[in-house]
């Protein structure tokens, strides 16, 4: 046992003050190589202890952002070290961030380093940004520490329920009939009453989608929706409503979604059918549409159900007929429920895919009205029954 | 009314098993008894030595004893000597002044000899009509030899000698006035009893023997100790304690031939099975519950005269994490406390370790905001994290020492300057971080809640290793600190019974009062790993119901 003491390998004792944790890494395309930019916190000027008041000093940011050149991402890491007195650690890297360019040729070989060293978390959230993945690493975002951390939340409170880490990403890459989808980011300015106190933030900006590695284009708006609602990722979504009578809107909102994907074969081609189900409840009712009046709940219900089917099937189109991408896994679907057939398709999936049809049935229900049944403030005598 | 227990002659040099015997033996014992529980023979020398006037038997002539007596107690000015001329005949009153009760001795003693009775003229006139009608003391005893009139004389007897006469009277008017039963300091509790245990061993088996009625409880004297002669008796009860066990205290009582015992720690450390463990291999307690709790389960007890510190044995790791209250409060808060316990031992023994493990490795296992939080406290930091954290432990460790050592009202000022200069000022010159602080106190805190003393002491003192460990080796060396403790206890035995009895060995019965405490109708069998001899408590089905 006591040689066991001096046979444990490396010692790698590191102060933690010797230590640059890098929260977020951004890698570009810069030309035939990598530009690899990292963001790292500085404790001392976040302002924990002893500092009255907290928040660091006016003037001086509590993150530092560098970038290097390099042939792989490894070797513009080195070049970074040269130029940094603590030895970085990519522990708690957690956001990985694709500039629009690299994503457009492609992400996998960016993957390798983050699967290949155990001290890389799989578990990282990985974005694409618009633009320059570098840009959103110098944005203000004031309300968090650093920016690395708002994507963070971002990531994890405003874009899926299972929000897209490198693993998923790992994951669609090497499976036959799934694409990957990332959430976009870019940065924008926010919009106080005066132009001068913009500051810039971060804000999601729809969903890159992926045809193999590659960024065949980005889905935004009710697109967006239809496609996280197809994935069952669809986390709270909204939906506002016309009601058939009256007039103004009705929003919903849903906190139980799932939806299921099965595939038939119909006269030997197959055929796709995803049911949605969603429970939820009125938020707004700024319509003049009586919700408590006979059936009106049950319309508002039908209504809600197109708006889904509406935005699956416009997310459909775009992903089958622009993008030729996968990211629902309908080839991964034929794979594990109709394997026969996927073994005679899987050559020419990409020919079959652009062509399957889907049925797209939402089962809405509305539970819930909030603490009203009413409109308020519209007087019963003006409600549409 | 007298009772008298007749000694037979010392018979030391002949016969060491049934030498001397305790002067406070139970009358109502036995010879047989005494026989089988009588005192190893002290150390060679000092026998030698004493050997030569301790067997001479006492003298026909009063003036012949008397002066044997006062050379043996020369220069001795608490030794009093009064001679009482009775018609006839001479008495001898020897005692030491302070341990015997004079008042008693007047009224039951000097009384009745210097006034006789007119309607029995003759009782003063022969020691045997003294002993059965003169003298109003309940316990005398007879003596034969000098050494026996000295060991009377020493244990607080006044020894009753007459001209004439071979043999004396030891009267036990044993000075009762000492310090009173009171709340023991040691181990407070919120509900349970309130005495604790004094530094009269005859005040303490009395205490235990009114906990637990019955002829079955025994208590074997032993006299320990060539200076001191201090009187120990080994309690246990016959039917419930392992008779293996027994003998083997018996045996290693019997074998110690200290000079002195001032405390029962004397005894403990010679009792042990493992003499350089760490850990403590006897339990002490100053309560009598707690002791009779022991006791019932299968446990001897080690009382020692001079102090309220009684030794219980064999016991168990778990013990440690025990305390008496446990049995008392209703059993959910006692598991909710028990668990709590547990948790508190991990981290008094593992905290600082794996504090500066973490930080000086494996930044990587600590949650992204709290490193950065850590990273920025220790920023102006100027020592590495073992530094800081020895640096601090220590502190603490002095400043519990002191508050200990020192009078209670300059204890005060103590715990004012550890909060003030180590608390606040440290952290605010910069020199240690709040982090390191916290994680010193939270250890510090924790070590209290170890019920036992000893323990607890055990515990602070093996986090050291276990520090540098960490700092050397991080993890992996805090592994390596705790295989070795496990590997450590599992090879540890109190007295042949396994110190992690109930785990490991395994033993899921026992497990209702090691990692839980089960409500007291469920734990219906006495622990298997001592209480060998009779394993239930009591009858199944005792769990209170609306309809049985």
């Amino acid at each position: 046992m006591a040689a066991s003491l001096f046979l444990s390998g490396c010692w790698d004792r590191r102060e933690i003050n010797d230590v640059a944790f890098v929260v977020a890494t951004a890698i570009d395309k810069a030309g035939p190589r990598y530009r690899v930019m990292v963001q790292i916190p500085l404790p001392g000027q976040m302002g924990t202890l002893g500092q009255s008041g907290g928040g660091g000093t006016s003037g001086t940011k509590t993150f530092y952002v560098d970038s290097a050149v390099g042939d792989t991402i490894r070797e513009a890491n080195s070049e970074l070290q040269l130029a940094m007195s603590r030895r970085m650690s990519f522990a708690h890297m957690r956001v990985l961030l694709i500039g629009e360019d690299l994503a457009r040729v492609g992400i996998s070989p960016v993957i390798d380093v983050n699967a290949r060293i155990p001290q890389n978390r799989l578990t990282a959230f990985m974005l694409v940004v618009k633009g320059q993945g570098g840009s959103v690493l110098n944005a203000d975002a004031p309300m968090e520490r650093y920016p690395a951390e708002m994507i963070r939340e971002l990531a994890g409170t405003q874009t899926m329920k299972n929000p897209r880490r490198i693993r998923d990403v790992l994951h669609a890459l090497i499976s036959d009939g799934l694409d990957p989808v990332l959430p976009a980011i870019s940065v924008v300015k926010t919009e106080p009453e005066g132009e001068h106190d913009a500051v810039s933030t971060i804000r999601v900006a729809g969903y890159a989608v992926f045809r193999g590695d590659r960024l065949a284009g980005y889905l935004e708006g009710g697109a967006a929706e239809g496609l996280l609602w197809a994935m069952n990722q669809a986390k709270n979504p909204v939906i506002t409503v016309k009601p058939p009578k009256g007039e103004g809107k009705i929003t919903i909102q849903f906190p139980q979604t799932d939806a299921s994907l099965r595939v038939r074969m119909r006269q030997g081609q197959p055929v796709y059918s995803l049911r949605i189900r969603a429970t939820g409840a009125v938020i707004e009712n700024e319509s003049n549409y009586d919700l408590a009046a006979g059936e009106n709940m049950e319309v508002i219900e039908r209504t809600a159900k197109r708006v889904i089917e509406q935005e699956v099937y416009q997310a459909l189109a775009a992903l089958q007929h622009r993008f030729h991408a996968d990211p629902i896994g309908y080839g991964d679907a034929l794979h594990r429920q109709q394997y026969a057939v996927w073994r005679k398709l899987r050559t020419h999936w990409d020919e079959v895919y652009t062509k399957v049809h889907t049925v797209v049935d939402a089962e809405v229900q509305v539970e819930n009205t909030g603490n009203v049944r009413e409109p308020m403030g519209i007087p019963r005598k003006e409600l549409t029954e | 009314m007298n009772k008298t227990t007749r000694l037979r002659p010392l018979t030391r040099r002949q016969d060491p098993a049934s030498a001397s015997r305790s002067p406070e033996d139970d009358p109502g014992k036995t010879p047989q008894q005494h026989a089988s529980q009588a005192q190893a023979p002290s150390g060679q020398g000092q026998e030698a030595e004493r050997g030569a006037w301790e067997e001479r038997p006492l003298a026909p002539r009063l003036s012949e004893n008397e002066a044997a007596l006062r050379e043996l107690f020369c220069d001795c000015s608490d030794v009093v000597f009064r001679k009482v001329r009775v018609p006839d005949t001479e008495w001898l009153i020897v005692y030491i002044d302070g341990l015997v009760k004079t008042d008693d001795l007047h009224m039951h003693a000097l009384y009745p000899l210097l006034f006789e009775d007119p309607e029995h003229p003759d009782v003063v006139r022969s020691l045997d009509t003294v002993l059965q009608m003169g003298l109003s003391v309940s316990q005398v005893l007879e003596v034969h030899t000098l050494g026996e009139a000295v060991e009377r004389i020493l244990s607080a007897h006044a020894v009753l000698l007459m001209d004439g006469q071979t043999k004396g009277l030891a009267l036990n008017i044993v000075n009762t006035n000492r310090r009173q039963v009171a709340e023991p300091l040691s181990e407070t509790v919120i509900r349970g009893p309130r005495e604790g245990f004094t530094e009269v061993l005859r005040t303490n088996t009395a205490l235990l023997r009114q906990r637990i009625r019955t002829p079955n409880l025994k208590m074997v004297p032993f006299t320990i100790g060539t200076q001191t002669r201090t009187q120990v008796v080994l309690a246990y009860i016959e039917g419930l304690a392992d008779k293996k066990v027994i003998a083997e205290v018996t045996q290693r009582l019997k074998n110690i031939r200290l000079d002195a015992v001032l405390e029962s720690g004397y005894l403990e450390e010679l009792l042990r099975d493992s003499p350089r463990s760490p850990f403590p291999q006897m339990q002490y307690s100053e309560r009598p519950d707690t002791v009779a709790a022991q006791l019932l389960e299968g446990r001897f007890a080690v009382f020692t005269d001079g102090t309220p510190f009684v030794l219980t044995g064999p016991i168990t790791f778990w013990q440690m994490l025990q305390s008496s209250e446990d049995y008392y409060e209703q059993f959910w808060m006692s598991n909710a406390i028990r668990w709590l316990r547990f948790g508190f031992f991990l981290i008094a023994l593992l905290l600082p370790a794996f504090y500066i493990a973490t930080i000086t490795y494996h930044q990587d296992m600590i949650p992204t905001s709290l490193v950065l939080t850590v990273a920025a406290a220790r920023e102006t930091i100027p020592f590495p994290a073992l530094i800081e954290a020895l640096i601090m432990e220590i502190s603490f460790e002095a400043l519990r020492e002191a508050s200990i050592r020192l009078p209670r009202t300059v204890g005060q000022a103590v715990s004012i300057l550890g909060a003030l200069v180590i608390g606040q000022a440290a952290v605010q010159a910069g020199i240690v971080s709040a982090p390191m602080v916290i994680v010193v106190a939270l250890t510090g805190i924790a070590s209290f809640t170890i019920p036992k003393f000893n323990a607890a002491i055990t515990i602070r003192m093996l986090r050291f290793p276990l520090m540098l460990l960490a700092a050397v080796l991080g993890l992996f060396g805090i592994v390596l600190g705790v295989f070795w403790i496990a590997v450590h206890l599992c090879s540890l035995r109190s007295f042949g019974v396994p110190y992690l009895a109930g785990v490991a060995p395994y033993r899921p019965g026992e497990l209702k009062d090691i990692l839980v405490r089960a409500p007291w109708w469920h734990m219906d069998a006495r622990p298997w790993s001592y209480a060998k001899a009779n394993r239930r408590r009591m009858p199944d089905g005792l769990r209170p119901s609306p309809r049985r």
